[in-house]
């Protein structure tokens, strides 16, 4: 992959730093890549070169590219951090660290880190980033250099896809204008960016499970003209740990030696987060959780998607529902609950609930989700075929090479009518 | 637990921080922790909570004490982190893992990080935290503020025997060698701290698996007056091996306050890369040290015989570099099939049988992989891997070991 034509443009009141990218090894078309924020921001975006090989490797390296070529010079401790990142994401596949040569055509040397220092972090209304800047506020003093000074409000998960559709841009305003709100009571600058990295691989599975960590410091690195510190609110707690494109094993590794990560919140699970966040009144008030697509018209949150209801179930046992404006239910009712259609992958989420739910006399709700908790564990046993019926496909493919799954397909297909 | 009495004082050439630690639920007797520092940084020293909590924190959770209450403020990034790391052992040594409650004296409060950035790193002297300081060194220009300005050594650790023994002192002995004699060849102020910190909790074991990344830790918040980053060098390799072990790259960042970066370092890279970076720096290498055992009789650092200088030697020899730091006439096939077969070292010595090969030392190569299959069914037995740990396990929890006791009837061991 070759990334070249570093720049900085405006247009239609945009500031942008862009590059071209062309596959080398697999035939993908070449793209223009771009972070753009507002024209008043245009001094806080710089063309990195760390910023585009942040946000170029890992669909490089899925797609077999033997080198990543960027023009000017990249961070040296990045380099060895972006090797260290596809060590972690390729052994949570079993397989080995993918032989992507990372080049750069004024070498490796450190940038400068900005000084004085300044701290930023993610901020998309949701409970992990409030919860990120309401401790920040709480507990760093206002001049120390750990103390936010910018959240950063991406639109970049489906910015530029073809399926984008101008909802997604109305919600993204909605929310600046929601957030712009709280960013001025709590004294911080928001810094609204948007990207199209999606464009170079839109799998969205390979998005959440490989590529927005990386796609998330790619932006911090387009901005360390302004800040030299960002925080990246965690989404799973580290006593549940799942694989994820962002995790405290892979984030510090998308460091360079101008911008500091932070994988930020780990240490508590999400219903302590969003005790935090319902004991502060002015952040309920912008509370965002949904990213349901198409997004709802005119709301904030849908209320009916699955981290609606779990955050809209968490509110309703900290007694703080009724209160969180951004959404239209002050209660959860059981049926609401039972028509969610749930995959696995939220378990850890709603496991914490059951016991709060029971405490706050909510049988009803408390017996729905162990029902699909159990569900789900059903579903996740016979996936990871560690239930009876997995030691039996296990042994048939081990000793009689999968001869019973074929006699029991034939069975099948005898009756089918 | 109670931690107060912090002290920092000048000594003859150096400064020592203190703080008696008292237990309140452990039924264990008072005691009086100390660092003493020497060298470049020891003037910086101080007795900051923060660094006395990172240090006595995992005993006092592990003998159950019920809260900390610390003498200062504790910066509450800390408090968070030491959580989290409890959140961490617990998910992988299961419960009780509770970390006690922090009570600082005056509260939490973020401490301001010194006002000019100043990055350091540990120097044992052994392959890790060379290669972190090489990288480093060739890396960071003079004035950057990622370059390592100080190197920090640390002895009084329980790596070897209980402070004062003749194991211990050879160790201590070699190890600052060859740290003074490193730090001087990468112009690196060198900073030797001893101090009583493994006396808190004489268990290996537990200091290996939980303990000893905040052990460091606490050491570097010794001199968060002088230091806002201090590294420390990974023996673990991401996607290859991570083990639960005390210091890991999902602990060590957790260890961090506002003042100070507490960095896991060099994790992407695997030890026969360490070597051939080492392999640049030719004049380094004679001091290499690695060796644990103790005492050690014969001259140098290193005994040339034992588990870790044999895969060190053969790291260097892959790399092309001289094993000066070595006895001649240690790395040979006998050696190394004479090794017990200790599985928890096996991640060392996987990659080298196909790579000797290459290199035309087939006779090491053989005696490796025969080690590297021992070491394998030592830990498919200790697992209960594998057919027979399959029928041992239905065994014990269907038949309560009574197909073991019919054995052990049939076929008696050896008499005591």
């Amino acid at each position: 992959m070759r990334i070249s034509a570093l720049r900085r443009e405006r247009s239609n009141g945009r500031a942008r730093v862009a590059a071209d990218v062309v596959w080398e090894d697999a035939d993908r078309p070449s793209r223009t890549v771009c972070f753009e924020t507002d024209e008043g921001l245009a001094d806080a975006l710089s063309p990195s070169p760390d910023a585009f090989v942040t946000g170029c490797i890992v669909p490089a390296a899925r797609h077999g590219e033997r080198r990543i070529r960027v023009e000017g010079a990249v961070c040296p401790e990045l380099r060895e951090g972006l090797r260290g990142a596809l060590t972690v994401l390729a052994s949570w596949r079993g397989a080995p660290r993918p032989e992507i040569a990372i080049e750069a055509s004024e070498g490796f040397r450190p940038p400068p880190r900005r000084n004085p220092p300044r701290a930023a972090a993610f901020f998309s209304g949701g409970v992990d980033s409030l919860f990120t800047l309401r401790m920040n506020l709480l507990e760093i003093p206002r001049e120390h250099p750990a103390s936010i000074r910018d959240g950063i409000l991406i639109l970049g998960h489906d910015f530029g896809l073809p399926d984008s559709s101008p909802l997604e841009f109305e919600r993204f305003d909605r929310r600046v204008a929601s957030l712009s709100g709280l960013a001025r009571e709590c004294g911080i600058d928001l810094v609204p960016m948007r990207f199209n990295l999606r464009e170079l691989d839109d799998d969205l599975d390979f998005y959440i499970h490989d590529f927005f960590g990386a796609a998330l410091a790619a932006a911090g690195h387009a901005l360390t003209a302004r800040i030299s510190a960002l925080s990246i609110p965690s989404s799973y707690d580290l006593g549940h740990l799942l694989p994820c494109a962002s995790h405290p094993l892979l984030d510090p590794n998308y460091a360079s030696s101008a911008l500091a990560i932070r994988h930020d919140g780990a240490g508590r699970t999400r219903l302590e987060k969003l005790a935090v966040v319902a004991e502060w009144p002015e952040g309920l008030r912008r509370l965002q959780t949904c990213n349901w697509r198409p997004p709802p018209r005119e709301r904030l949150n849908c209320g009916a998607c699955e981290k609606c209801l779990r955050t809209a179930v968490g509110l309703l046992v900290l007694g703080r529902l009724a209160e969180a404006e951004t959404f239209s239910e002050s209660d959860v009712s059981p049926e609401a609950l039972r028509a969610l259609e749930w995959t696995t992958g939220f378990e850890e989420f709603w496991e914490e609930l059951v016991v709060p739910l029971r405490r706050a006399g909510r049988d009803d709700l408390a017996a729905i989700v162990e029902e699909k908790l159990d569900a789900a564990r059903r579903f996740r046993r016979w996936r990871d075929e560690e239930d009876w019926k997995g030691l039996v496909k296990r042994f048939d493919r081990m000793f009689l090479h999968g001869s019973l799954a074929a006699a029991a397909r034939a069975v099948r297909r005898a009756g089918a009518p | 637990m109670r931690i107060d009495a912090l002290d920092c004082r000048v000594t003859g050439d150096g400064a020592r921080a203190s703080a008696r630690i008292r237990w309140e639920d452990a039924a264990r007797e008072p005691f009086d922790l100390f660092f003493e520092a020497r060298g470049a940084a020891a003037s910086s020293l101080r007795a900051d909570p923060d660094a006395m909590l990172l240090a006595a924190a995992f005993p006092a959770m592990r003998h159950g004490e019920r809260r900390i209450a610390v003498e200062g403020t504790v910066c509450p990034a800390l408090r968070d982190g030491l959580r989290a790391a409890a959140t961490v052992l617990k998910s992988w040594y299961g419960a009780p893992r509770t970390l006690p409650a922090i009570e600082p004296a005056e509260g939490f409060i973020s401490p301001a990080p010194a006002p000019v950035p100043r990055a350091a790193a540990f120097l044992s002297g052994g392959m890790d935290s060379l290669d972190v300081f090489v990288r480093n060194r060739a890396y960071f220009p003079p004035g950057h503020p990622a370059r390592f300005e100080d190197a920090l050594h640390v002895s009084g650790l329980p790596w070897t025997g209980p402070p004062g023994s003749p194991s211990s002192e050879s160790f201590v002995s070699r190890g600052r060698t060859a740290a003074a004699a490193l730090a001087r060849r990468l112009d690196a102020p060198l900073s030797l701290v001893r101090t009583n910190l493994g006396e808190l909790d004489r268990d290996f074991l537990f200091f290996r698996q939980e303990w000893f990344g905040s052990a460091y830790a606490a050491v570097a918040h010794l001199f968060s007056r002088r230091l806002t980053e201090v590294s420390y060098a990974s023996a673990q390799q991401l996607g290859v091996r991570l083990d639960p072990l005390g210091s890991h790259p999902l602990l060590d960042p957790l260890f961090s306050t506002g003042a100070l970066r507490f960095r896991h370092a060099g994790a992407d890279r695997g030890r026969i890369e360490k070597a051939a970076s080492l392999a640049r720096r030719p004049d380094l290498l004679p001091h290499l040290h690695v060796c644990l055992t103790t005492p050690l009789d014969a001259p140098g650092a290193n005994c040339g015989r034992c588990e870790k200088c044999l895969h060190s030697q053969i790291e260097l020899l892959l790399a092309g570099a001289p094993a000066n730091a070595f006895p001649e006439g240690c790395l040979t096939a006998e050696s190394i099939r004479a090794l017990r077969a200790d599985p928890h070292t096996a991640f060392f010595w996987r990659p080298l049988p196909e790579r000797l090969r290459r290199a035309g030392r087939s006779d090491l190569a053989s005696a490796i992989a025969e080690k590297i299959a021992q070491m394998d069914r030592v830990r498919a037995w200790t697992r209960d891997a594998g057919w027979k740990g399959r029928l041992r396990r239905l065994d014990r929890k269907h038949f309560r070991s009574a197909l073991l006791d019919a054995r052990r009837l049939l076929r008696p061991g050896p008499a005591s």
